[in-house]
């Protein structure tokens, strides 16, 4: 367990409604649940969205740029800076299970 | 988490503050195991500037330097990524027994591939100083 200071102003109203340890911790649960969810939303959004735009999932493109001679060159013509997104792209795909994980992790708890 | 690539993307934000205009950053996060990322955009005179940087835990670095004119039209490249030209310019027909071999090459307006040194951002801002 962590300490966290919190301003008695806020533990003296919660004790009316109840055990304020115990409101805490639930308020802390959903407001981290709520925004893992989004940062989990926007990255399956951003994964689509480089789908979407390249025609392929990320192994794929990963596979047909580094073969398909023609592929690379209609890329290069069409995306000149696609490289920026293939470091957006990749880091999204391993962040992605990061955040499931926590997801599980927490929703489990 | 801290790790080498936690305290390089520092150094690199505040190298890109020192020697570019209207710097953003657009997306850093080193908070992953796996991977640390940084992407950001700045201005050198009236061209646009763009560096992205995703750094492994094995130590490998994909980067991507680029800049932009104010059509945003590519005046250069410099990155290295799995590019199937730049490993046949670099292993002709034994090209694909490398597969996956992040090359450090550069990208010319005109649509040319050229190989290169390995590039870091600092070489990036030098080659930039002294060629645009």
């Amino acid at each position: 367990m962590t300490t966290v200071a919190i301003d008695p102003k806020y533990i003296d109203v919660l004790t009316a409604f109840g055990d304020a340890n115990q409101m805490i911790e639930d308020l802390v649960r959903r407001y981290t649940l709520k925004r893992i969810r989004e940062r989990i939303s926007f990255l399956q959004s951003e994964i689509a969205a480089f789908e979407s735009k390249y025609g392929l999932p990320y192994e794929g493109f990963l596979e047909r740029i580094g073969t398909d001679e023609a592929f690379s060159a209609h890329i290069h013509k069409m995306h000149p800076t696609w490289v920026l997104d293939l470091n957006r792209w990749e880091f999204d795909v391993y962040d992605l299970p990061l955040w499931l994980g926590r997801l599980k992790s927490i929703s489990n708890s | 988490m801290a790790w080498p690539a936690e305290e390089h993307i520092q150094q690199l934000v505040e190298y890109a503050h020192r020697n570019l205009r209207a710097v953003q950053i657009l997306r850093r996060d080193e908070d992953n195991p796996e991977r640390a990322f940084i992407y950001l955009e700045g201005k050198w005179h009236d061209y646009r500037v763009m560096v992205s940087e995703i750094h492994r835990r094995d130590g490998s670095v994909r980067y991507g330097y680029y800049v932009l004119d104010k059509d945003d039209r590519q005046v250069v490249g410099f990155d290295n990524s799995t590019d199937v030209t730049a490993r046949r310019l670099k292993y002709g027909p034994a090209a694909s027994t490398h597969l996956h071999e992040e090359l450090p090459h550069q990208h010319t307006p005109d649509g040319d591939i050229r190989l290169t040194e390995w590039m870091d951002f600092e070489g990036f801002i030098a080659w930039v100083e002294g060629n645009l």
